[in-house]
């Protein structure tokens, strides 16, 4: 037997103050952000003693040699499922927050909105036409139609730049994404194939690193044999070995945007926050805005029609209300509140289509009315031309049937009382303006039912047939191929469409954030540190500690006894 | 299951933060007293809240409309009222007109009281209430009638008529419009030539009194009778109309108030069950910040000398 025993005592006493030192690292360490607990891996080293060798982790050695390194408690597959779900959660949040902003943009809970901007619109063309010659009326309609301009454009300029901080916040995110890349594929040099407690500290640093890439954009790792990571995105390599690919952002306002590589590729689907920004601001938003420029759109043609189709307090056509191709650029036109066009224009037989003593019935064939009428037919058929449509008719239609022929935008009714066809514009069909022309071709339909020289009522300063239109909009389908919906219906379906979009959201952000934070708190079992088990072990360490100093003491006094004793007298 | 020190905090603060984001959401409530603050809240309720602000706009509209239109309706009944009293008068003179005890002295004076008459009944057809000639039809910006008069003796000898027969009228609700103007023509009946023209009828009653000739007087009787008829029968029409009309604003206010409670239920805070919920979840804040208070007070690592 050798003297061994100072041999173990003094590798004891390095290997339970390297435990010690792991120990005291994690106590003093335990709150900082991606710390994960150490242990000192102790391992009966050959029985044969070797040179000593203190450094943690390196060296063979006899019993109780400090070991083969600093195990490090980390769940390989838990990480993955963390960073998958990561993806996820980031992209919910930052989904949330944007449509969370657009929610309070179309928020009708308070006293403005554009719900209550187009209702104050009809409200005021309503009180116009009970008086249409009132001139503070139409400058209330004016003002009115200030205001629905004003809240589309501010409405779409507040989505717009929605959309633009969508944006940046992606450029932002992508600019950071490749420092970090970069970053990952410096670490690939620097991480050595061994453990120790400098190695964990980095491979924290890089699982910190990865954790936040992936709440930037969805990325697969892979842990090559000898340590460093390959990271992936959509099947793209961005770091291999010490190489990382430069991730760059085109985008614009009308397009999606693309994320390529330094060397051309395309990450079809980046995920994460990135992928929840571009989708919100190309997919979401635009939704949004273009609904917007479509209810915009639909206002400005629908009222700047009935409008051009009715004539003014000085005799014209209605001039256009709006002007404007969008909600943004839509605005007021006019200025002057006697060119808004309320009245409608009208056309009635100059005399009675009846024979002196005899009515006709609208609703039997000409030619068994042919005896009623004031001059009878001269043709079984012809051609009359109702504001440049050509309509053909023949004796076996009857009046009403003839009437019912003539083009959108006359309305056309026989007057039994008077025995005369009244013909009035309608403001809602076309863009021929406000006049109503008859004319003739063939057959001689009683001079085409006497209306070829009636004096045409160009609507006066007490009608309102245009007005009512414009009012007659709140509920009238103009929305959709065919129409199916209102512009009101659409502002509701707009701002429900909104507020729906926000809640899903957040409640998809909440959900995530649940699954988190179990998984965090799974990461955290097996990662985190407990400071009971660490005094524990703190008292262990320092035991054995002692234990070994005794031993050492043991074999100093037996070496003393053989070496100063032994044989002295 | 291996509990550490960070899990500890970790649970602390999260169920410290939904404390918190619980009590603000209750306090938002009832400060503001709305139960929801934006669609995301409650996008159900609010898409409901919407469709029922649009049908209370509708409401508010026609409410608003509705007063005009009574108005009008009214001003028409009340000036029916002043011709019908013109027309009563212009009878009385007739039959005494007609009588053979009026000599050439009286009938001149009977004939200038049916002139004035005249004259009250072309300013009734010239009405101008609410900045409109009422009996202008839609053309209600200028003097529907207009006079001829003798060059010498200064009395009407023909009326024109230069309003139109168009009735304007309202859209009460989709669907249901009512007309609320008379045009002249209407109430005092096509232009003269035309029997029952009012205008007409009195400038030959006034000729007829002062030519003495008591057949025809007595016949214009009889044509004021018919004149007369129409006016009552255009009040009556008046009358069916604000009638009409009350009734709408009753159903309307029925459903305004159920259309409110609805909308009192979605959107409104129930204060009660607010504040109920809100003391619990102070007493729920509180005991999370207990407990993260007392997180780690007491570890092994004291105890350790």
């Amino acid at each position: 037997m050798g003297f061994d025993g100072i041999l173990y005592a003094s590798r004891a006493l390095t290997a339970n103050q390297a435990a010690l030192d792991i120990t005291g690292e994690n106590l003093a360490r335990m709150n900082e952000a991606g710390y994960t607990r150490q242990r000192l891996q102790p391992q009966v080293g050959p029985a044969t003693p070797l040179p000593l060798t203190p450094t943690i982790g390196v060296g063979p050695g006899g019993p109780l040699f400090p070991g083969n390194g600093v195990e490090r408690f980390r769940d390989v597959l838990l990480d993955r499922t963390i960073r998958a779900q990561a993806n996820v959660l980031a992209g919910a949040q930052t989904s949330a927050t944007i449509f969370r902003q657009a929610d309070a943009i179309f928020n009708e809970s308070v006293k403005a909105g554009i719900n209550k901007a187009s209702t104050a619109l009809i409200d005021a063309v309503q009180q116009a036409a009970v008086n249409p010659n009132d001139i503070p009326s139409r400058t209330l309609v004016l003002d009115r139609a200030n205001t629905l301009a004003a809240t589309f454009a501010d409405y779409a300029n507040q989505v717009q730049n929605l959309r633009l901080e969508a944006g940046t916040r992606a450029t932002n995110a992508v600019t950071e994404a490749n420092g970090i890349l970069a970053r990952l594929a410096d670490m690939n040099a620097e991480i050595p194939d061994r453990a120790s407690a400098e190695t964990n500290r980095l491979l924290d640093q890089r699982d910190l690193l990865l954790d936040r890439l992936s709440e930037i954009i969805d990325i697969e790792v892979a842990v090559q044999p000898q340590g460093d990571i390959v990271v992936y995105q959509s099947a793209v390599p961005l770091v291999f070995g010490k190489t990382a690919r430069s991730l760059s952002l085109t985008q614009d306002l009308t397009g999606a945007g693309v994320i390529t590589t330094d060397t051309g590729k395309t990450l079809s689907n980046p995920g994460a926050a990135v992928g929840a920004l571009l989708d919100a601001k190309n997919v979401g938003l635009k939704g949004f805005a273009d609904q917007l420029d479509t209810l915009a759109n639909a206002t400005m043609t629908e009222v700047n029609r009935r409008l051009a189709n009715s004539y003014d307090l000085n005799g014209n056509a209605g001039a256009a209300l709006f002007s404007g191709t969008s909600a943004i650029t839509m605005q007021v036109a006019l200025n002057d509140p006697r060119q808004l066009g309320f009245a409608t224009a009208s056309l009635q037989s100059t005399e009675s289509m009846a024979a002196t003593g005899f009515t006709v019935d609208a609703s039997q064939p000409l030619s068994t009315q042919n005896a009623n009428l004031g001059n009878p037919l001269t043709a079984a058929s012809g051609t009359i031309v109702v504001n440049g449509t050509a309509i053909n008719w023949n004796d076996t239609q009857s009046i009403n049937q003839i009437l019912a022929n003539f083009p959108p935008g006359v309305m056309a009714t026989f007057d039994a009382a008077r025995q005369r066809i009244v013909l009035r514009r309608d403001p809602a069909q076309g863009n021929s303006g406000p006049d109503l022309t008859v004319s003739e071709t063939s057959g001689d339909l009683l001079n085409a039912f006497r209306l070829t020289t009636a004096t045409l009522n160009k609507g006066v300063p007490g009608d309102a047939g245009g007005a009512r239109s414009i009012v007659a909009l709140n509920t009238t389908p103009v929305l959709g191929v065919p129409p199916s919906q209102s512009i009101n219906q659409g502002i509701q379906a707009l701002v429900q469409s909104v507020a729906l979009t926000a809640s899903r959201n957040s409640n998809a952000a909440e959900t995530a954030q649940r699954l988190q934070d179990a998984l965090l708190t799974e990461r955290e079992q097996v990662s985190g540190v407990n400071s009971d088990e660490e005094a524990v072990h703190l008292v262990q360490y320092q035991r054995a500690y002692e234990a070994a100093l005794r031993l050492a003491n043991a074999q100093d006094e037996i070496l003393d006894t053989l070496i100063n004793r032994l044989g002295v007298r | 299951m291996r509990v550490t020190n960070g899990m500890q905090f970790l649970s602390s603060i999260r169920q410290i933060g939904d404390s918190t984001g619980a009590l603000f959401k209750t306090r938002q409530e009832v400060s503001s007293g709305k139960r929801i603050q934006s669609g995301a809240d409650d996008p159900a309720g609010y898409t409901r809240l919407l469709q029922i602000r649009s049908a209370q706009a509708d409401a508010d509209r026609f409410s608003s409309i509705s007063k005009q239109v009574k108005s009008s309706l009214q001003t028409y009944d009340n000036s029916l009222d002043g011709i019908t009293d013109v027309m009563r008068r212009a009878r009385v003179l007739a039959l005494q007109g007609a009588s053979d005890f009026s000599d050439a002295g009286q009938r001149q004076v009977l004939s200038d009281q049916v002139n004035t008459l005249l004259e009250e009944a072309i300013d009734a057809g010239n009405n101008f209430t609410d900045g409109k000639f009422i009996y202008g039809g839609s053309n209600n910006a200028t003097a529907p009638f207009s006079v001829v008069r003798d060059p010498v003796s200064g009395k009407i000898t023909n009326v024109n008529y230069g309003g139109d027969d168009r009735e304007q009228s309202v859209d009460l609700e989709p669907g249901v419009s009512m007309g609320f103007t008379l045009s002249g023509t209407e109430v005092f009946g096509d232009p003269p030539g035309d029997p029952g023209n009012f205008m007409g009828a009195l400038i030959k009653l006034r000729d007829d009194i002062a030519t003495g000739n008591n057949a025809i007087i007595s016949a214009s009787v009889a044509t004021l009778d018919a004149i007369n008829d129409r006016f009552l029968s255009l009040r009556g029409e008046m009358g069916v109309r604000i009638q009409h009309l009350d009734n709408l604003t009753a159903f309307r206010e029925q459903t305004l108030f159920q259309l409110e409670e609805e909308r009192a239920a979605i959107e409104d805070t129930d204060l009660a069950q607010a504040m109920t919920r809100l003391s619990l979840q102070e007493v729920t804040y509180q005991g999370a910040l207990t407990v993260a208070a007392r997180l780690n007070r007491d570890t092994l690592l004291d105890r350790l000398r």
